[in-house]
């Protein structure tokens, strides 16, 4: 039997743990993530934390900021892998948290928790790095298909990684999707996973990422109307000041990764919401031990990975 | 970092966005080592930009300007462009001259003597003569000179160097690296050498936001630094430069900009089905961040001008 606390401290401090255990985390993480469905009824208070993206001192510092697992209820919107340097510790101790605290951790499913995106993106190529293997990857890719893809909280506040979809009105809609395989490029899972809003327009548009759709504040009026619900929360957009709120407080858009790629110098944030629903976007730079510029240029001259930190055109 | 070391970045993009089909270039592959790992698509798209745009300016030069032409490239590395003209445009519209430290220049001439495809280009065999300890080459179409940049503008003009030709001056991100002093001095060499002149330059701007901060910070950490980069701080600041050495027609715009006003909407289609970019947002910063500069000297744009027959020229760059 699994020692969850242990691992919990191992994965802290970076230690490398072995591809059987993370087997069995898997294992066990898609029994208890299999029973969820597709939309999360969850309540506050909670913590909602957008894309980490591999930054992993930066999601010990989110723990610091609003408070360690289970004291605080948190929320994940997704993209926890790819771009930073510690993915697979990312992801493991968020699996472990939610295995030790099931009710008090939810995940959902993020667009770059896909295999085919984490191919380009660096996630795979950390795996064969830490590992010499693909398999690691293969075990989580595996227990991507299994995360949820959308959260309500308190019954008013619509949660999910992208954005919406054409085609879906309804959340029951969300309800009755096949989510437990990889996502397809097309269709309303992608849309989920993929859409961001436009302030521009008014209805839906085709997405300038090619995939899933823009969409304007006529689409969030119908949806948060025809769903009673007060607001969409949603990550998936970089933000240089943390997140970014739109459609006159009816969206907001949550982004927790720091100084993103080493590269952006852009703060980030993480959403509390209280028990009368008031919401609070509490503010953050990077962790002080961010990988240094040392570390940077070790990592890149081992450059077996075709992750772009700090990378510059010279 | 030496500044030297800078062309394997340059290298490693290249061979990266070449593979990955963004840009056609069979002899960018000859330079390939094992840290030619594949980049993401945000590098491959800059890549692309950065070499698009820049071939676009010169090609652009040799189709309008007429006579023969001459290229100088400074700091060219690993640069390919003299071989991807001379294949297109054949070895009578110009000829083309780069500097580069001894170390580039001798890896450089290493590569070209080894393969067929780049000496045929220069007459083949006979058609070239190396010397290896200097770090030289000299060819009709093409000569290759090792130098510190810094002393083109204090020697006599080497021999090949023909003043009485319209001529680019093309600085790839090599002039960010020389002192304020030192390019000025470049600029008053070359404009009162040169009567018929333009000169592109590619380097990185906008180092007072957050991002350029970061950009400096990192950039020094491996030991580059650009003095030039915070005089030049917006494509405005640019033009400024450009009209103070006596240009009489410039322009700058960033990557971002260069994407929403010279691409066309077939180029666009083509580099999204080729690889996705994820991130949009994170596009739009490192882009910002890139500017492409390019001056003509009046008799240049007269010659330009005049040349007025041309039905196919592309407005947006030239737009006299």
């Amino acid at each position: 039997m699994l020692d969850l606390d242990e691992l919990i401290e191992r994965i802290q401090k970076k230690e490398l743990i072995a591809e059987v255990v993370i087997a069995t985390l898997c294992s066990l993480a898609k029994e208890t993530l299999v029973q969820e469905s597709n939309t999360v009824q969850l309540s506050t208070p909670i913590t909602v934390v957008g894309d980490i993206h591999g930054q992993f001192d930066d999601l010990l510092e989110i723990f610091k900021i609003g408070g360690p697992c289970p004291y605080t209820n948190y929320l994940f919107l997704g993209d926890y892998v790819d771009r930073g340097f510690y993915s697979v510790e990312t992801i493991l101790l968020l699996i472990c948290l939610k295995l030790r605290y099931p009710q008090r951790m939810t995940l959902l499913r993020g667009n770059h928790e896909s295999r085919g995106v984490t191919q380009t993106y660096g996630f795979y190529a950390e795996c064969v790095r830490k590992y010499g293997n693909a398999n690691v990857w293969r075990h989580l890719t595996e227990l991507f298909d299994y995360l949820t893809l959308s959260a309500v909280i308190d019954g008013r506040l619509f949660c999910v990684h992208g954005g919406l979809s054409p085609s879906i009105q309804h959340v029951d809609q969300i309800l009755v999707m096949n989510r437990f395989r990889e996502f397809p490029h097309e269709g309303p899972m992608a849309d989920l996973m993929w859409s961001d809003p436009d302030p521009s327009i008014q209805e839906f548009a085709l997405s300038p990422r090619g995939a899933g759709y823009s969409f304007g504040e006529r689409i969030v009026d119908k949806f948060l109307h025809s769903n009673k619900l007060d607001h969409i929360l949603r990550a998936h957009q970089l933000c240089s000041e943390g997140y970014q709120v739109l459609f006159d407080d009816k969206l907001s858009t949550i982004w927790s990764a720091p100084n993103y790629c080493y590269r952006c110098a852009n703060l980030a944030s993480i959403l509390q919401i209280e028990t009368d629903q008031s919401r609070f976007f509490n503010v953050f730079d990077a962790a002080p031990n961010q990988p240094t510029l040392g570390e940077i240029l070790k990592y890149q001259q081992s450059m077996a990975s075709s992750q772009s930190i700090a990378e510059y055109f010279l | 970092m030496f500044v030297t070391e800078t062309d394997n970045d340059a290298l490693n993009f290249r061979i990266s966005a070449t593979k990955a089909g963004y840009i056609e270039d069979p002899y960018v592959l000859h330079f390939q080592n094992r840290n030619s790992l594949p980049r993401p698509p945000l590098i491959n798209r800059g890549t692309f930009v950065r070499t698009w745009s820049i071939d676009a300016l010169c090609e652009e030069f040799i189709l309008r300007v007429p006579g023969m032409k001459q290229i100088i490239s400074l700091g060219a590395g690993t640069d390919t462009r003299v071989f991807r003209f001379l294949a297109k445009y054949g070895p009578s519209k110009f000829v083309y001259h780069e500097f580069d430290f001894l170390v580039n220049c001798v890896k450089k001439l290493r590569v070209i003597s080894r393969h067929k495809d780049m000496s045929d280009l220069l007459g083949g065999p006979d058609g070239f003569k190396i010397d290896a300890r200097q770090g030289t080459l000299r060819s009709a179409s093409y000569n290759l000179t090792s130098m510190d940049i810094n002393d083109l503008a204090k020697q006599p003009l080497l021999e090949h160097i023909r003043p009485d030709l319209p001529t680019i001056l093309l600085s790839e991100c090599c002039l960010c690296y020389l002192s304020v002093g030192g390019v000025d001095a470049i600029y008053q060499w070359a404009t009162s050498t040169f009567p018929s002149l333009m000169t592109i330059i590619y380097e990185p701007i906008r180092s007072s936001d957050p991002f350029g901060a970061m950009m400096v910070r990192n950039l020094s950490a491996r030991g580059i630094t650009m003095p030039t980069l915070s005089h030049y701080d917006t494509p405005d600041d640019q033009k400024k430069r450009m009209r103070e050495y006596g240009f009489s027609f410039c322009n700058a715009l960033d990557f971002y900009e260069i994407e929403k006003q010279w691409f066309s909407q077939e180029l666009v289609k083509r580099l999204n089905h080729i690889e996705m970019l994820d991130e949009l947002e994170e596009w739009a910063l490192l882009a910002s961040h890139y500017c492409l500069v390019y001056a003509i000297s009046k008799k240049c744009e007269e010659s330009i001008k005049q040349n007025k027959d041309l039905s196919d020229h592309n407005t947006k760059l030239f737009p006299f």
